[in-house]
């Protein structure tokens, strides 16, 4: 995806993306972002208690939690209304 | 409009070379440096290496829809709510990506449209002044496709161009809808925050 994302729209990638629990590099190169902006967004997620950090056999993995469900739907819904309300035309 | 922008890449490509070539054979023929063929091959070079950009250009616009349609139709069907999230904020993201082009391109497809526009109108002049000008019976025919060719390309750029402001007048409006739902966004965090 390209980079001109807006990070809530980032932050709901990465909150989609851990629905199962995955690595930190699974999420960066998943998200397409780089290890510093990648963990500024991973801290931020996590202070804010949509993900939770877990441990599996070797590495820190993260996992959305409910209040990330809350996130994905509200954001669902504010984009689907960008193509249900204003008046557009298919190409 | 990505097509008719290719086609008016090419021809001004096509026009630069050919400025370039005739005006250098020129050069040669007379043996001597002058400017002001010197000044047209400058002009030419520069016409060819525009349009070869722009060729670029739409071809990345025009291949990077491409992809995102067939991404599209391969789930068509069996999407889940936040598969269309997904498409939508690729769509969201390649409108941002390509806004400056995509507006270069209705102008280049509303001035090119005129070009051909003016173009047709000439021949179509042509075609009745040979006529008259000859006494009535004799009109050239042959003018008639050339003049028809020109008039529905005018035709189909101008309207390319037209509906392609209405898309992105709608983009633009969409665009700042989502600067609304990011502040709501921003609410909701703020207010979950544990």
């Amino acid at each position: 995806m390209s980079e001109r994302r807006t990070r809530y729209e980032i932050y709901w990638e990465i909150l989609v993306f851990c629905k199962t629990p995955r690595s930190f590099t699974g999420i960066i190169n998943r998200c397409d972002l780089n290890s510093k902006t990648g963990q500024e967004y991973l801290e931020f997620l996590c202070r804010k208690g949509y993900l939770t950090p877990g441990k599996d056999t070797k590495r820190t993995t993260y996992a959305a939690t409910e209040r990330a469900a809350e996130y994905i739907a509200l954001f669902g819904r504010l984009y689907q209304t960008l193509f249900d309300e204003i008046p557009g035309f298919k190409l | 409009m990505s097509i008719s922008n290719l086609v008016f890449a090419a021809i001004t490509m096509a026009y630069g070379i050919m400025v370039i070539v005739t005006r250098l054979q020129e050069m040669a023929q007379s043996g001597t440096l002058l400017l002001v063929p010197l000044i047209m091959v400058i002009v030419g070079f520069a016409a060819a290496v525009l349009g070869i950009k722009w060729i670029l250009s739409s071809v990345e616009i025009f291949s990077s829809i491409e992809e995102l349609k067939s991404a599209y139709d391969a789930k068509k069907g069996q999407m889940t709510p936040e598969d269309s999230t997904g498409f939508i904020i690729q769509m969201i993201n390649q409108y941002r990506t390509n806004k400056a082009t995509i507006r270069t391109m209705i102008l280049v497809c509303t001035a090119g449209g005129c070009c051909f526009l003016v173009l047709g109108i000439m021949s179509s002049i042509e075609f009745v002044s040979a006529g008259l000008t000859s006494g009535m019976n004799t009109f050239n025919y042959l003018l008639i496709p050339s003049a028809l060719l020109l008039l529905g390309i005018a035709m189909v750029s101008l309207l390319c161009s037209y509906y392609f402001r209405r898309y992105a007048s709608i983009w633009d409006l969409r665009l700042s809808e989502i600067s609304r739902s990011e502040n709501v966004l921003e609410k909701t965090m703020e207010q979950n925050s544990p």
